[in-house]
C-alpha cells in the first residue's frame, strides 16, 4: 500500500514549516489590521461563528467528510502535494460557504451595507478558514495516528500468522508418519520390484526437495504447486492403490497464477486422513480453477474412527491467505460433499 | 542512545531554549513571540524528520502546534498568574512555555513514533 510513498526531504519540511510560519504570523498581523481599520474583532467573529450552533456542527460534519474522503481515496505518503492541494482547497469552499450561510443566517446589526460580499463576509470567511483548519488539522492528524496503529497491529498479525504457518511446514517436513508410511511402501518394494523402489526414492528426494525449496517463499506458482501434488499423489498411490482418485482440470492461464505453498498438498493430505479410502470406497478428489478460485473438492466418506481434527491446517492456510493476500479462502461443508476454494492472484 | 532518549534530549532541549528566549526576549521591544514561533516550528520539524513522519501529517501539527503554542501560551500565562500571583510576571511567561513546549512535543511524539510501514 506504501509502496509509493517516499520519504520527505528536508527541503520540502522546511518549504512547509516557512509557509506555516509566514501564515502563522501574517495570521497574527491580519488581526490588529482589520482591529484598527475596519473595527472587527477576531474574537467577536469566531465566537458569533461558534455560537450559531448548526452552523458549527455543519462545518465540523464537512470536516470530517473532507478527511474521511481523503484518507479513503489517497493514502498518506502518497501524492502528498495533491493530498494538501485538496485539503486546502476542500477548506476554502468549506470557509466560504459557512461565511455565506453565517451571513444569510444572522446578518450583523448595523453592519455596513452595500455589496454582499463586504469586509464582514470576508473577515466572517477568515475565522472560519481558521476554525477548519484546525479541526481538519486535528481529524487528519487522528486518522493518520489510527491508521498507523492498524497497519502496526496488521503486521503483527502477519508476522504471527507467517510465523505459526512456518512452523507448520516445519512439521510438515518432519513428519514422522509420512515417513514411516512411505520407508513401510518402500522397504515392501524393495523386495517385490527394485526398479519401482528406485524411482520412488527419487519421488520422495523430489517431494522433500520442493518442501525445503519453498520453505521461506511467500507465494508459489500454482504449476509448481501442481508438479508437487502430482509428485505426493503418486507418493501415496503406493499406499492407497487405485482407491486414490485424483483429477486435475485447471486452465492454462490459471496456471500461471501464485497460491501459498503446499496449500493444495495440505488439502489433499486433509482429504486423505479423513476420510474412508478403500477398494469398496475409492477417494475421489476433484482440483479445478473457477471464477479465480483454486477448488478441491471432494464426497464426504468420514472414517468410522475419527482422527480427532483441530483445524490447524485450514487455519493455517486461511491465516497466510489473510497476510499475504487478504483475502479468505472458502469452505463448503454440505450436501455430501467437501469443498475449498483458495484465491488465485497474479 | 535509544530513540526514546533522543526524543527527551530533543524536547527537553527545545523547552529549555523556549524558556531562554522568553526570559531574554519577553521584556524587550521585539518581543519573544517571533522566536518562540520559529523554536517550535523547529522542534516539530525535528521530531518529524526523526520519526519520518508524512508531509499532510507535517501540516498538521506544524499548524496546531503554531497556533496551539500561541494560544495556550498566552492563556497559561495568565492561568499561572491566578494561581501563583507571588510570581513575578516574567517567570509565569517562562514556566508557560516551558510546559506548553513538553506538552506539545510529547503530543507530537505519540502521533509519530510508530512509523508507517
Amino acid at each position: 500500500m506504501t509502496s509509493s510513498a517516499k520519504r520527505t526531504t528536508i527541503i520540502e519540511v522546511l518549504l512547509l514549516a516557512f509557509f506555516v510560519l509566514a501564515f502563522r504570523l501574517a495570521f497574527e498581523g491580519a488581526i490588529p489590521f482589520f482591529q484598527n481599520h475596519f473595527n472587527l474583532n477576531f474574537n467577536e467573529t469566531l465566537t458569533r461563528l461558534l455560537t450559531n450552533y448548526p452552523l458549527a456542527l455543519l462545518m465540523v460534519i464537512l470536516d470530517f467528510f473532507l478527511v474521511w474522503i481523503l484518507v479513503r481515496q489517497i493514502d498518506y505518503g502518497k501524492k502528498p502535494m495533491l493530498r494538501t492541494l485538496l485539503e486546502i482547497s476542500g477548506l476554502v469552499v468549506i470557509a466560504l460557504s459557512s461565511a455565506l450561510l453565517m451571513k444569510i443566517m444572522s446578518p450583523v446589526e448595523g453592519a455596513e451595507v452595500g455589496s454582499f460580499f463586504n469586509y464582514t463576509f470576508w473577515y466572517t470567511a477568515l475565522a472560519a478558514f481558521f476554525f477548519n483548519m484546525i479541526i481538519i488539522a486535528g481529524m487528519d492528524i487522528y486518522a493518520y495516528y489510527g491508521r498507523v496503529q492498524r497497519k502496526a497491529l496488521d503486521l503483527e498479525i502477519g508476522k504471527k500468522n507467517k510465523a505459526r504457518y512456518q512452523y507448520q511446514q516445519l512439521k510438515h517436513q518432519l513428519n514422522p508418519h509420512f515417513l514411516f508410511n512411505s520407508l513401510n511402501s518402500l522397504d515392501y518394494l524393495i523386495h517385490t520390484d527394485p526398479e519401482k523402489a528406485s524411482e520412488y526414492v527419487r519421488k520422495l528426494a523430489s517431494l522433500y526437495r520442493h518442501f525445503l525449496k519453498v520453505g521461506e517463499e511467500e507465494t508459489i506458482l500454482l504449476k509448481d504447486e501442481v508438479d508437487f501434488v502430482r509428485l505426493y499423489v503418486d507418493l501415496l498411490s503406493q499406499r492407497f492403490d487405485s482407491s486414490l482418485k485424483v483429477f486435475i482440470d485447471i486452465n492454462d492461464e490459471d496456471l500461471n497464477r501464485r497460491v501459498i505453498p503446499c496449500s493444495l498438498q495440505l488439502l489433499v493430505e486433509n482429504a486423505t486422513k479423513h476420510n474412508i479410502v478403500s477398494k469398496d470406497m475409492p477417494l475421489e478428489i476433484f482440483i479445478t480453477s473457477e471464477d479465480g478460485y483454486l477448488v478441491v473438492q471432494n464426497k464426504l466418506q468420514p472414517k468410522t474412527y475419527q482422527i480427532s481434527s483441530t483445524g490447524v491446517g485450514l487455519k493455517n492456510i486461511r491465516g497466510q491467505y489473510m497476510s499475504v493476500y487478504k483475502k479468505n479462502i472458502i469452505v463448503n461443508n454440505g450436501s455430501g460433499t467437501f469443498e475449498v476454494r483458495l484465491p488465485l492472484l497474479v | 542512545m535509544t530513540k526514546t532518549g533522543v526524543t527527551h534530549l530533543i524536547i527537553h532541549s527545545f523547552a529549555l531554549a523556549h524558556a531562554l528566549a522568553c526570559l531574554l526576549l519577553h521584556d524587550t521591544g521585539f518581543g519573544d513571540t517571533f522566536v518562540l514561533t520559529c523554536l517550535t516550528i523547529a522542534m516539530v520539524v525535528v521530531l518529524i524528520r526523526y520519526f519520518d513522519g508524512p508531509v499532510e501529517v507535517i501540516v498538521g501539527l506544524l499548524l496546531l502546534a503554531s497556533f496551539a503554542g500561541f494560544f495556550l501560551g498566552t492563556n497559561g500565562a495568565r492561568w499561572i498568574q491566578k494561581m501563583l500571583p507571588a510570581l513575578p510576571g516574567i517567570w509565569s511567561y517562562v514556566l508557560t512555555t516551558t510546559l506548553v513546549t513538553e506538552f506539545l512535543g510529547w503530543s507530537i511524539f505519540f502521533v509519530v513514533r510508530r512509523k508507517k510501514k
